[in-house]
């Protein structure tokens, strides 16, 4: 497999570890979340963490050769979490996003911020209070983080992304990032004309959704809800835009390392941990559970939930060209 | 569930930022939501609102301004009996888009929706940059209806859908006096009610008068012509 593209839908494919697997896989010097939770009083959680934090940091002494010799185990380790303080320097190494400046060394951010103008200014300086509005570097108009939101987002226009990654690097980064993000990680194709990557994610997911909960998937489809009506927003932010904080970086961690996959992964996990009430529930009822789902979840049992559902290589790709051939012949 | 007689479905359309979440918002919530960020995709909010003695369920779509969305919420007009075209009374360039709104409105909705323009944001006097008169003319020259509301205040936002919710009970009332003219269904609510889609803008509620003209029919049901 390889060690050092950046993933895509057939990228990290093996999924075969379910979290039960996943607690025995993890070394024994390596805690897992569930234990590291564990009651033992304040302190031996403090001390649990701190010595999860300094695994994490051997790790990142070359990351990059441990991520080519321990491949399975530094997946394993991302499933549990990045430790915070860490979370921006891995988050780069993982998009190897800082290539873009080895690539353009004369400065491309410096000078396309130079360009007097974007062509969606209008959009952005009407967005940019807009994004985030709660987080406290964001409050201000001019405050810290919207100047450097907002220079960010005149070359690249990505407002939730953005602001979650602003919190872990400076805009430069952020940037490369950015870039990195719509160009391996294909995310162009939610940000031209017509959503093109998103038509074709609802597609794909419709379809997940009726092979794993063919009941449920039809009780959804009786009651006239459809994926656009409650996934935009996960699809198109890549559950940044209003879930808990927790649970947003978790699904980024896995979500950088593996690629896309996880996002259906947790949309799915969301419908499965509340199946029960969906059922009962008609069309109302279900938009509400599924719009606030976001803030009643917890982000240890989602993460759980969703790595234990299976999307067995190349499905996603199959239902892709199943969509193109869809496309093709217009009903 | 709250009884209701008729269940109405609108869409919000209009340019980004001119404050279609928050009337939804005011009118739900009766408050202002400060710092709401833009929409991504489609949001939903429902209330029942009382016309002319009924009591009447809205069901409202509220769709993103971002030009980006047009794909997602395209398929949102198809089923509406009622659309808000908002704009911003401070901003020129959202008013002059309000045409290309209504154009959509036009193509992608049933013939027979009825459509409102909204001036929003009120409030803001001294930053106002199109006129009253100027709109109402606009809207009567196009044969839509015409309010201004401020979400901020509250002010015209519950008064926007009742007068939409009017006039698609009046339609129905007409049609209803076509029924006892003897004219039958056929024709009548052809449509105004549209069978085809579960996504239909208008549907009787337990207490309709629609049903009781056809006891037959399971209330509640979407009424077929
Ligand atoms: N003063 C004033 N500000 C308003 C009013 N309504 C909305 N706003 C502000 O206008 C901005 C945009 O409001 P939204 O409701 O999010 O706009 P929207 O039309 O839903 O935008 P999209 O979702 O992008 O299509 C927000 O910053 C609101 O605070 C109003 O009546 N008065
Ligand atoms: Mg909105």
């Amino acid at each position: 497999m390889q060690a050092t593209a950046v993933p895509s839908d057939e990228g990290a494919s093996e999924d075969d570890e379910s979290c039960s697997e996943l607690d025995t896989l993890t070394a024994p010097s390596f805690p897992a979340e569930a234990e590291r939770a564990q009651p033992g009083g304040k302190g031996w959680k403090y001390r649990s963490d701190l010595r999860y934090v300094d695994q994490w940091r051997v790790i990142c002494i070359d990351i990059d050769r441990f991520r080519t010799n321990n491949r399975d185990l530094l997946k394993q380790k991302i499933r549990h979490g990045v430790p915070d303080c860490l979370r921006g320097f891995v988050w780069q190494k993982l998009a190897a996003s800082r290539d873009l400046f080895s690539k353009h060394p004369e400065g491309l951010y410096q000078r396309l911020l130079r360009e007097p103008e974007a062509v969606c200014e209008g959009d952005i300086s009407r967005d940019i209070s807009r994004t985030f509005p709660k987080h406290l570097l964001f409050r201000e108009r001019s405050g810290l983080g919207q100047d450097s939101l907002f220079d960010v987002l005149r070359a690249y226009s990505m407002g939730f992304i953005t602001g979650l990654l602003l919190m872990y690097m400076d805009e430069e980064d952020a940037f490369a990032m950015l870039a990195a993000l719509l160009d391996k990680y294909q995310m162009a194709g939610l940000f031209r004309p017509g959503l093109p990557l998103l038509d074709k994610y609802f597609y794909q997911f419709q379809r997940l959704l009726q092979a794993h909960m063919p009941r449920l998937h039809d009780h959804l489809r009786a009651e006239n809800v459809d994926a656009t009506m409650y996934a935009s927003q996960w699809f198109m932010t890549v559950f940044t835009y209003n879930f808990p904080f927790e649970v947003m970086v978790r699904v980024w961690d896995i979500f950088l390392a593996e690629g896309i996959k996880i996002v259906f992964r947790v949309a799915l996990a969301i419908l499965t941990l509340q199946q029960d009430e969906l059922f009962k529930e008609s069309f109302e009822a279900i938009l509400h559970r599924l719009k606030c789902s976001a803030t009643t979840l917890k982000a240890e049992a989602l993460v759980c939930t969703a790595l234990s559902i299976k999307i067995p290589i190349g499905v996603l790709k199959e239902l892709e060209s199943e969509y193109n051939d869809n496309r093709r012949q217009p009903t | 569930m709250d009884a209701y007689d008729y269940l109405f479905k609108f869409i919000l359309i209009g340019d980004s930022a001119v404050g279609k979440s928050c009337i939804l918002t005011s009118l739900i919530e009766n408050k202002f939501k400060k710092g709401s960020s833009h929409t991504i995709g489609v949001e939903f909010g429902s209330k029942i609102i009382n016309v002319s003695g009924k009591r009447v369920k809205l069901q409202i779509w509220d769709t993103a301004g971002q030009e980006r969305y047009r794909s997602v919420t395209r398929s949102y007009y198809r089923g509406a009996a009622g659309a808000l075209i908002v704009y911003d009374i401070t901003n020129r360039d959202t008013y002059h888009h309000l045409i290309n709104w209504l154009a959509d409105a036009r193509t992608l909705a049933r013939a027979d929706i009825s459509i409102i323009a909204v001036g929003n944001k009120s409030d803001l006097k001294d930053k106002r940059a199109v006129t009253f008169l100027e709109a109402s003319r606009c809207a009567q020259e196009n044969e839509i209806l015409f309010l201004e509301t401020s979400a901020l205040t509250g002010e015209g936002v519950e008064e926007v859908f009742v007068k939409v919710a009017k006039m698609i009970l009046n339609k129905i009332e007409d049609g209803m006096q076509h029924i006892e003219e003897g004219l039958g269904y056929h024709g009548l609510f052809s449509g105004l009610i549209d069978p085809a889609t579960m996504m239909s803008g208008v549907h009787a509620g337990a207490r309709s008068l629609l049903n009781e003209a056809s006891p037959a029919e399971p209330a509640s049901r979407c009424i077929s012509c």
